[in-house]
């Protein structure tokens, strides 16, 4: 198992590598010089030459990559076109409360969907298993923004409960970082759960017309274990499945919920930076969401071994 | 009965039989007349200002409201349907062509071309969708047309998967040879047998294409990056709307409404499509 | 009371949108101590559910509508799901056909087997449970125990699942277990291994009686005491095995013995019985054999034949037929 981790690691790196790679002479072929429009059409030409010598624009595009690359691997992230803050000190700081988000939308829609989906399996053809199901596949067709915009105008307007945008420390109040980040977190997660409701449902559905389910309860388990010791684990692979699909989906969704929020992480730094060419920026930024995809769905394929004897390594 | 009018009476049954299929298939018909002629009988166009006071709310003269601009809501969310569904349209053909190209190709030349085109389609998988159309936006600016490549690049890999494990398995079997001794090329042998096998499955992420590229164009319009004012795209609608809905929440909710409508008839569809074509189906569930 | 299980008058219906399917139709018979009752059949003819009644498994749609399952002085059909769930596993228990499904591919052997002893047994310690499982592994013919016992279902052959299934019928000494067609699904090889395990276990427990479910009457008849036939849920016949392959009395008993194949000299064809069942949902007035009976007349369409003893000697042969020899 520990090798299959390094393995997958390793990969993971090589994959990060030939990215960045990508993503480098992509945005460096895009039409729309940063200087031109950082510094508008007629500047200075030696302030132009100062500015190239010191980002080392002037370079052949190869050679700037090993450049940048090779400062990367020394921890120095390169300086923000826009005004030369170091990418470290602008990311510092905003990656932790992506990572709220992004992982708190996971657990939320976990935590949502699980009773939803083995309710509705247990009492299949019920009413609370069709308003489940109902209500599920409307959530699915919600955009996700929608979402975020109705709660501000529901919690933050009409009720008054959350803060419609910004950013508390969780140290200095605890209570208002979670009224802070409890709507973007549900937006961003909503879906998520609708997807997962379904899946679970209907994965437990088919688990529960299995022998060995009647074999469990033909031992005399009543059916409280039936559902969650004997079935739930069985019906968790296709669940599992699902969710690594969804988490592209939701690493976008999250960085429209952190617009629509006004929320200072990544993904405002990458809406942002975007509009000025800023490269060095980009660049990071683009990695860091690649990075988090890939971490997440080791985590998941090591949840899938742990889950299903038949697929250990 | 001949054998196939049995079959085709037996098919429209469990057609008419299928809750789900019959009223998504209802509402995808509202929708697309909606997108054809609906603009022909609106009131206002949906550039046109000063209709009304404006940030009006629902009245007599708009019966949706009007926007910061005095235009007529309701006029613009119907021209926003035709808009909306076009472009998810465009999005599912081209995407299935890359998809169904790559797909076939890497399929059946196998060898390294299959490893490096796995390897692309992984790299599209590994970016989230809104990055790899951030890029496209930065390239070539916003607009439609930046939307529809995106988004076709963005579901294109789904499509490629399919497609090229059914050329794999195809590639094995006699249907080549047999179709190569009667003299068929065997590109077209492939193309022929692929697509009617995978007809299905295929059509079904179709639908479903169409439901996420809607949310997409939706969100990639918030965001700036999709399709430019005035052309009314109920994702940009929603964009118009931050700076206002606080006072006019209408702005909010009519454009919100009618995307939920689209999505979801659109996903209905496809779930009672992938009833009908599954064999497990039961009339009795 | 003599009688393990006495079964009056069960009745269970199914109920669809094409109808009411009658599963079972007045069915009565009993389980007499320590003895082996074969079920025989042809598929559909509610063998299986008989026993799944018995265990109150029936799966919905279905429902026991009348009748009385007596055991052990109470009568199980009025019983409520927690009474079910402290019999079932412990004083009746079910080995099923398909081995390969039949465990839960996500947990170890060991926790499977424990499992039942800690639903039972719940002040039994570690030690206790241990020894227990270890032991009944190897009174099901399981060598090299500790690893079975570590491993996963997917780990093991289809035999060695099948004597796990067997092991977690008797770890707690029952006192019925349900054999349903428990090697249909095995190689051939590996059947008869079963099959003498099965009937060594009821041999050597006093207080177990087996109902042993299966399509092929001449198996039953090597190894059970008693046979009962059954055909569109009912009972057609019920006798000793000796008398059922010997003197078989009702036309569909005697096409149950002659279609099934036979290493015999004397016999050099198959006598196959024509016709197809009819469907559940009917009712039928008279026998429910009619269509495909071979000896019928009138009176055996207008009403409906009783189970009548015809046994001489003291010795119990019931059968469902107007023409009884």
């Amino acid at each position: 198992m520990g090798i299959y981790i390094l393995k997958r690691i390793g990969v993971m790196l090589i994959t990060l590598v030939v990215i960045s790679i990508i993503i480098f002479f992509l945005i460096h072929m895009l039409p729309g010089d940063p200087i031109t429009i950082l510094y508008g059409k007629n500047p200075n030409p030696e302030l132009i030459e100062r500015i190239q010598k010191f980002y080392g624009l002037d370079l052949p595009i190869y050679q700037q990559y090993f450049r940048w690359a090779g400062n990367v691997l020394q921890g120095d992230f390169g300086a923000s076109l826009r005004d030369g803050v170091p990418v470290l000190e602008l990311i510092k700081e905003r990656i932790p409360r992506t990572l709220i988000l992004c992982f708190g939308a996971i657990i939320f829609g976990i935590i949502f969907s699980f009773p939803a989906g083995i309710l509705a399996a247990w009492k299949k053809g019920g009413w609370l298993d069709f308003s489940l199901t109902s209500y599920s596949l409307v959530m699915l067709s919600v955009p996700q923004f929608w979402l975020g915009l109705f709660f501000i105008l529901l919690f933050s307007y009409k009720l008054g409960w959350f803060p419609s945008s910004g950013w508390i420390y969780p140290g200095r109040d605890f209570i208002g970082f979670l009224k802070i980040i409890i709507m973007p977190i549900v937006a961003t997660g909503f879906m998520e759960a609708a997807v997962i409701t379904r899946m679970l449902r209907s994965s437990m559905i088919d688990v529960l017309s299995a022998d060995y389910i009647t074999l469990a309860r033909a031992k005399g388990n009543p059916e409280r274990r039936v559902l969650m010791i004997h079935s739930v684990r069985n019906s968790l692979i296709p669940v599992i499945t699902v969710i690594g699909f969804l988490i592209g989906y939701l690493l976008g969704g999250e960085i429209v919920i952190e617009k629509v929020f006004n929320f200072p992480g990544m993904g405002s730094l990458i809406v942002f930076s975007t509009s000025f060419r800023d490269y060095p920026v980009i660049q990071i930024s683009i990695l860091f969401y690649a990075a988090l995809f890939m971490v997440i769905n080791l985590i998941i394929d090591i949840a899938y071994a742990l889950i299903d004897p038949t697929i250990r390594y | 009965m001949s054998n196939k009018s049995r079959a085709r009476s037996e098919l429209f049954t469990r057609i008419v039989k299928n809750k789900k299929l019959v009223i998504s298939l209802v509402m995808v018909t509202i929708l697309v007349m909606l997108a054809i002629f609906g603009p022909m009988f609106v009131p206002y166009g949906y550039e046109q200002m000063n209709t009304g006071e404006r940030l009006a709310p629902p009245n007599q003269n708009n019966i949706f409201g009007t926007d910061h601009f005095g235009r007529d809501l309701f006029s613009r969310v119907v021209y926003g349907a035709r808009y909306s569904l076009m472009i998810s349209l465009l999005v599912v053909i081209f995407s299935n062509i890359i998809g169904i190209t790559f797909g076939v190709s890497a399929g059946y030349i196998g060898g390294k071309f299959d490893i490096f085109a796995m390897r692309v389609i992984d790299i599209i998988f590994t970016v989230p969708w809104i990055l790899i159309a951030i890029l496209v936006a930065m390239s070539i600016g916003r607009g439609t047309q930046t939307v529809i490549i995106a988004l076709s690049i963005v579901y294109s890999p789904q499509v490629a998967r399919v497609i090229r494990g059914t050329t794999l398995s195809l590639k094995e079997k006699e249907f080549i040879e047999a179709g190569k001794i009667s003299g068929e090329k065997s590109l077209s042998i492939i193309f022929r047998y692929i697509l009617s096998n995978s007809l299905g499955p295929l059509i079904v992420q179709s639908t479903m294409v169409m439901a996420y590229t809607m949310l997409a164009e939706a969100a990639l319009s918030y965001l700036g990056y999709g399709i430019a004012p005035p052309t009314p795209s109920w994702g940009l609608l929603l964009q118009d709307a931050t700076r206002y809905y606080i006072k006019s929440s209408y702005l909010v909710y009519f454009p919100g409404a009618a995307i939920m409508f689209a999505v979801l008839s659109f996903s209905f569809l496809g779930d009672g499509l992938r009833d009908l074509l599954d064999p497990k189906f039961s009339p009795l569930g | 009371m003599d009688n393990k299980l006495s079964v009056k008058d069960l009745n269970v219906e199914f109920t669809t949108i094409k109808g009411k399917a009658k599963i079972l139709r007045d069915v009565s018979f009993e389980l007499k101590e320590h003895e082996m009752l074969g079920f025989a059949g042809e598929s559909g003819c509610g063998k299986t559910m008989t026993s799944m009644s018995i265990i109150r498994l029936i799966p919905p749609p279905g429902k026991i509508t009348r009748g009385s399952i007596i055991f052990e002085g109470k009568d199980l059909a009025q019983n409520s799901p927690r009474e079910m769930v402290d019999i079932r596993g412990k004083k009746i228990s079910i080995i099923f056909q398909e081995p390969l499904t039949a465990l839960n591919p996500c947990y170890r052997v060991s926790w499977q087997l424990e499992e039942i002893l800690k639903l039972h047994f719940p002040d039994m310690d570690k030690n206790e449970r241990r020894k227990r499982t270890i032991n009944i592994l190897k009174n099901v013919g399981l060598s090299d125990i500790k690893k079975v016992l570590n491993s996963y279902p997917h780990q093991l052959s289809g035999g060695m699942r099948q004597r796990i299934v067997i092991a977690m019928a008797i770890i707690c000494d029952p006192q019925i277990m349900i054999a349903d067609e428990p090697t249909t699904a095995l190689d051939v090889t590996i059947q008869a291994e079963i099959l003498s395990l099965i009937k060594e276990i009821q041999e050597e427990r006093k207080q177990l009686s087996v109902i042993f479910i299966s399509h092929d009457i001449n198996l039953l008849a090597e190894r059970c005491d008693r046979i009962m036939i059954m055909y569109l849920g009912e009972i057609l016949e019920v006798a000793d095995s000796d008398d059922i392959i010997n003197k078989p009395i009702h036309p569909y008993t005697r096409g149950l013995i002659g279609s099934t194949p036979r290493v015999s000299l004397s016999r050099k064809q198959f006598d196959f019985i024509k016709g197809e069942l009819p469907s559940a949902y009917t009712d039928i007035e008279g026998c429910s054999f009619y269509n495909r009976c071979t000896e019928k007349d009138e009176s055996c369409r207008q009403q409906k034949p009783e189970l009548i003893d015809i046994g001489d000697g003291g010795k119990q042969h019931l059968v469902r037929c107007f023409k009884k020899k």
